[in-house]
């Protein structure tokens, strides 16, 4: 009897006994990273714990069971050991888990040490990034440090070292730190420089030549559940040591833009005999000494960018345009990976292999909207995005739809992870494996089984997907609709925001019932109507964006007449429907492109700007060849609250008519510079000129700013004709910016100027033009300096000028050597 | 004979349990949501009808354990017959909901009353429903009755009153205990399935549940009989 009793009693327990084993075998085998989680509780690391007391041990107390317990005693047994976890780990927080030689220090690799960095703890090489090593085995092999070591770059303002001092992986140095940081700013300040020199331990980090600068940073954290410490060491740009790598940076950046340019619309601004040489011969300097220059040459570029005529919405430092029609990075990426013009599809697949492979970019998770690279320093970002915006095209299958939903973000503009799902494309994601090759059966039995796909599903054609979507939309939890019910439109919301991005014309119509059903809704509260009312005028506005509804019709004009007759019937606000109505109107001349990677990954890398702008300015040159004597004033009485231009600035029918949308349209014309927006702006400015100069300046960035950064303004010679025409305040205000300016219409004007009747004019013309003259000479220096670079005559390291050695004098660290 | 008891045990048990199958047939008719593997209100109902058939049909009190055992039939086929009653209640009801899915019952009711748009693909799909049921619910009555069988072999409580409820409060804490063990661990997977987005545990989930639980109610239908057959034997020689 007994023995069936403990069989009988085995089998009723028998899933505790086997399910924690089979979960923990799951997990492992699906997440190998698992197995090399070094935490340690009381000297055993976790996962061995994890699979002691998931596996091994239900598994006793089911062999305990089968010798004679009786029940009670094994269930007590496996209570009383989940009790005193508990109370270990949620009552004892400050129990320290891991043992202090045991902590593991691990540097790791990110936007700023690339892998294969020299990590030096003493002047003792340990390894190259990525590095794990625990605080036991450094101690066995570096000594201690007895006095601050010399250093070749310091800063002891901003506590910036080149060997760093670190050790406050030990709880007693910890503990010091802790005291100094709940200190006032004072004090710390104060006392951080005593604490960083009686430092034992000292971290030298260098890749290739460069020796990276490490500024300390306040943040860290000891804690006691964690197997690694995890400090924030905010690395500066790595080249400080010598502070003439930005210089040179600089110096080719600005050459660049100078080497030749391509598409000028213009025509009348090329510059040059090309006596500086060719792009080649830059791309080939440059990239020979990526290692030192990379990171310094992207930031130059940001910087410079932002100073140029034709810049766009988006500070996007990675598009800069110092050439027009092709990015600055084109072709050193085609040079650096060998690509041909365009890229082949197997050039490209053979790359993205490698950048997947090499497990240089986050997962999927990861892509959220900042896009970011975990593994890349900038430099390399920089070559890598140039490459796969070339290779966009060619990768042009269409996306699954889990990628263009997340192309689109949670949000409305996402525009920085958009290149990265490139990658995916060729990436098996395996969510992809599962949805392939399902007709829409299978898709339909795949979703109701598990909501996997059915973004996938909701884009078929068949028209048994219209009763389904009806049901999809009435499906959110009881709960939801139960609000609902109550006025509160949140089921609403929800669903409305769900299907935003299904662009299916079989559907089209279900979504827009469902969207004016939802707004004619009776029970709405007056509060929550208009917050149902704002969400969706945002929703149908980023859809009319993006074309979704209208994309895949043949006979677009009645598709548009049809939209905006349901806009016009929607229960919206006439300031909202008036917007969208004009953006309909304006999306007339949009050119809507299907939905595939390409035209995705051109709006991604904000590209689709382009596009924009230039219908944003033929629109804008339509409406003033219309009305000869029309101001921007008028423009906008016009088109009162809905002019949307770019998205930046339309999204909020409020914004339409304040200055940003002023701005915004200006851009537009300057920065489509064709004849006929050059006829509109010359319009613009003979009836509305006090709008278009304050602008223009702001535009063209005529400011000091360009001026101290010596950065040379591209400013085409048809501007100046008419600031030629400006009176006296106007000139006062803009004359300093065309000291930067390379153009010798610029001195032509300085000098026209310093013939003024007005003396404050003539005094500020001529300094203006004696700073304008030196510019030029500077200008041609750096031409010069340049081609000695580029043929050779002058080496890199000549250019790094040399610095001084800081050396520790026993109270403080001194410079010695030149400065 | 065999007539008789089961219509005693169905006079013991069906005012429970029938009002539990109704649910499960209103469940599967009028849910509007696709039925899946992962259905919660599924797997409690067949717990709580695999529990009260357990319950209902082996608690026999006082006056009715006099009567039954008093009869001239053996006990083995007493407690065969009463086990195979549940058994096959269990089964019974698991055949008409898979009768009302497959042959379209589920699907009218659907697409009547509900406009639903799901139909006629998941069909067939949603028969996956029953794996949660008859998991449920065959664990469940074979584990409550095996304590139902041990309870009839603790002795006595000596003293009645406060040490009769302390008795009771302990066995209760003790299950309880038991249920959160098993659950905990027994979910766990599921939890990390429905949480991890990569690999797609939701297409072995299913598998998972009938490996952690299939075995021990395959070890339970050969060991219930068993222990079922030898308590009565030894309840008559002690009664």
């Amino acid at each position: 009897m007994n023995y069936l009793k403990r069989l009988m009693l085995f089998s009723i327990f028998l899933p505790a006994f086997i399910a924690g084993g089979v979960c923990w075998y799951g997990v492992q085998v699906s997440q190998p990273d698992f197995w090399n989680d070094p935490t340690i509780f009381y000297g055993v690391r976790a996962v061995r714990w994890a699979f002691l007391l998931l596996g091994v041990f239900p598994v006793l107390l089911g062999v305990w069971m089968l010798l004679g317990a009786a029940w009670r005693g094994p269930v007590l047994a496996a209570a009383a050991v989940f009790a005193v976890l508990l109370l270990v780990i949620i009552i004892a927080p400050q129990r320290d888990y891991i043992l202090p030689e045991k902590r593991m220090i691990h540097f790791g690799v990110n936007s700023v040490m690339p892998s294969g960095t020299d990590i030096y703890c003493n002047g003792i090489l340990l390894g190259q990034s990525p590095l794990k090593i625990s605080v036991g085995e450094l101690a066995a092999k570096v000594p201690v440090c007895t006095a601050p070591p010399e250093q070749r770059w310091y800063n002891a303002k901003q506590r910036l070292f080149t060997v760093f001092p670190w050790d406050i992986f030990t709880a007693e140095r910890y503990k010091q730190w802790q005291e100094l940081a709940s200190a006032n700013e004072e004090a710390v300040a104060e006392k951080a420089a005593k604490f960083d020199t009686e430092s034992r331990y000292w971290w030298r980090f260098e890749h290739g030549k460069n020796q990276f600068c490490v500024k300390a940073k306040r943040q860290t954290s000891y804690s006691t559940f964690e197997n690694a410490l995890s400090y924030s060491i905010d690395m500066d740009s790595g080249w400080v040591f010598s502070p003439s790598v930005p210089f040179y940076a600089r110096l080719l950046i600005d050459i660049a833009g100078e080497l030749g340019e391509k598409d000028n619309a213009a025509g009348d601004n090329v510059i040059g005999d090309n006596v500086i040489g060719e792009k080649a011969d830059w791309d080939k300097h440059v990239l020979k000494h990526w290692t030192l220059l990379g990171d310094a040459l992207w930031r130059a570029a940001a910087y410079r960018r932002k100073a140029q005529r034709m810049t766009d919405a988006d500070d996007d430092f990675r598009n800069i345009r110092a050439l027009p029609g092709e990015t600055l990075w084109d072709s050193v990426a085609r040079l650096k990976y060998n690509l041909s013009e365009p890229p082949t599809q197997e050039e490209s697949r053979r790359l993205l292999k490698i950048w997947v492979e090499s497990g240089s970019f986050g997962t999927a998770s990861s892509l959220g909207a900042s896009g970011v690279l975990y593994h890349t320093p900038h430099s390399e970002e920089v070559l890598i995005q140039a490459a796969a915006q070339q290779m966009k095209d060619v990768i042009g299958e269409p996306l699954s739809e889990q990628w263009a939903e997340h192309l689109n973000g949670s949000g409305y503009y996402q525009w920085n992870s958009g290149w990265a799902a490139l990658l995916y494309v060729s990436e098996k994601l395996s969510q992809e494996d599962v949805i392939k090759g399902k007709n829409f059966d299978g898709l339909v039995r795949l979703v109701a089984a598990s909501a996997l796909g059915e973004k996938t599903l909701l884009r078929s054609s068949d028209e048994r997907v219209i009763p389904l979507f009806k049901t999809l939309l009435r499906s959110p939890s009881a709960a939801v609709f139960l609000g609902s019910m109550n006025g509160d439109p949140s089921g609403y919301v929800q669903t409305i925001q769900q299907y935003r991005t299904i662009d299916n014309p079989v559907l089209e119509s279900t979504y827009r019932q469902f969207i004016f059903a939802a707004l004619s809704d009776p029970k709405l509260r007056d509060n929550s109507r208009e917050w149902l009312q704002k969400t969706v005028y945002e929703i149908i506005l980023e859809r009319l964006r993006l074309g979704y509804g209208m994309r895949q019709t043949s006979d677009r004009k009645s598709a548009l007449k049809e939209y905006a007759a349901w806009i016009s019937s929607l229960p919206l606000t006439s300031e909202r429907q008036k917007a969208l109505l004009q953006y309909l109107r304006y999306s007339e001349q949009m050119q809507v492109q299907p939905l595939t990677l390409a035209n995705l990954m051109q709006r991604a890398a904000g590209l689709d700007y382009t596009m924009e702008t230039e219908k944003t300015a033929e629109y804008v040159n339509g409406w003033f060849a219309e009305h000869p004597q029309g101001t921007l004033t008028e423009f906008f009485k016009e088109h009162e609250g809905g002019f949307v231009l770019l998205p930046r600035y339309g999204r909020d029918s409020r914004r339409a008519s304040s200055i940003s949308a002023y701005q915004c349209l200006v851009y537009a014309l300057l920065k489509i510079d064709t004849p006929e927006t050059r006829k509109t702006i010359r319009r613009i400015w003979e009836n509305d000129q006090p709008v278009v100069w304050t602008m223009m300046r702001k535009i063209l960035r005529l400011d000091q700013q360009n001026v101290v950064e010596e950065i040379t303004v591209e400013i085409p010679d048809f501007y100046f004709d008419l600031f030629s025409t400006m009176d006296t305040e106007g000139c006062l205000h803009l004359m300093y910016g065309f000291t930067m300016s390379a153009s010798p219409k610029a001195g032509e004007l300085l000098k026209k100027w310093t013939q003024s009747e007005s003396q404050k004019v003539r005094e500020s013309a001529s300094d203006c033009l004696e700073q304008w003259q030196t510019a030029q000479q500077v200008r041609e220096k750096k031409k010069e300096l340049y081609h000695d670079i580029v043929t050779e005559k002058i080496g890199s390291d000549d250019m790094l000028l040399p610095q001084p050695v800081w050396r520790w004098n026993g109270k403080e660290y001194e410079a010695s050597g030149a400065l | 004979m065999n007539k008789v008891i089961c219509k005693l045990a169905f006079r013991e048990s069906g005012i429970f349990a029938v009002p539990v199958i109704i649910l499960l047939i209103g469940l599967v008719l009028f849910q509007q949501e696709p039925l899946r593997y992962a259905n919660v209100p599924a797997a409690v109902l067949g717990m709580l009808l695999g529990i009260l058939l357990a319950w209902r049909t082996f608690s026999d009190y006082g006056n009715v354990r006099a009567f039954l055992f008093s009869r001239s039939f053996s006990p083995k086929r007493f407690f065969f017959v009463r086990w195979l009653f549940g058994l096959g209640t269990i089964i019974v009801t698991g055949i008409v909901l898979a009768a009302i899915i497959a042959f379209g019952l589920r699907q009218f009711v659907q697409q009547v009353f509900f406009a639903s748009g799901w139909y006629p693909m998941i069909r067939f799909e949603e028969l996956h429903v029953l794996t949660p049921y008859i998991l449920a619910s065959l664990f469940s009555y074979h584990s409550t009755l095996y304590f139902m069988l041990v309870n009839r072999f603790r002795p006595p409580v000596r003293r009645r009153g406060f040490f009769l409820c302390l008795r009771w409060v302990e066995t209760l804490l003790l299950i309880l205990l038991a249920a959160v063990l098993i659950c905990s661990l027994g979910f766990a997977g599921i939890i990390l399935a429905f949480s991890s987005p990569s690999p797609p545990y939701f297409l072995f989930v299913e598998y998972f549940l009938y490996i952690i639980f299939g075995i021990p109610i395959l070890l339970q239908l050969f060991l219930a009989p068993c222990l079922g057959i030898y308590c009565y034997r030894n309840q008559e020689i002690e009664s």
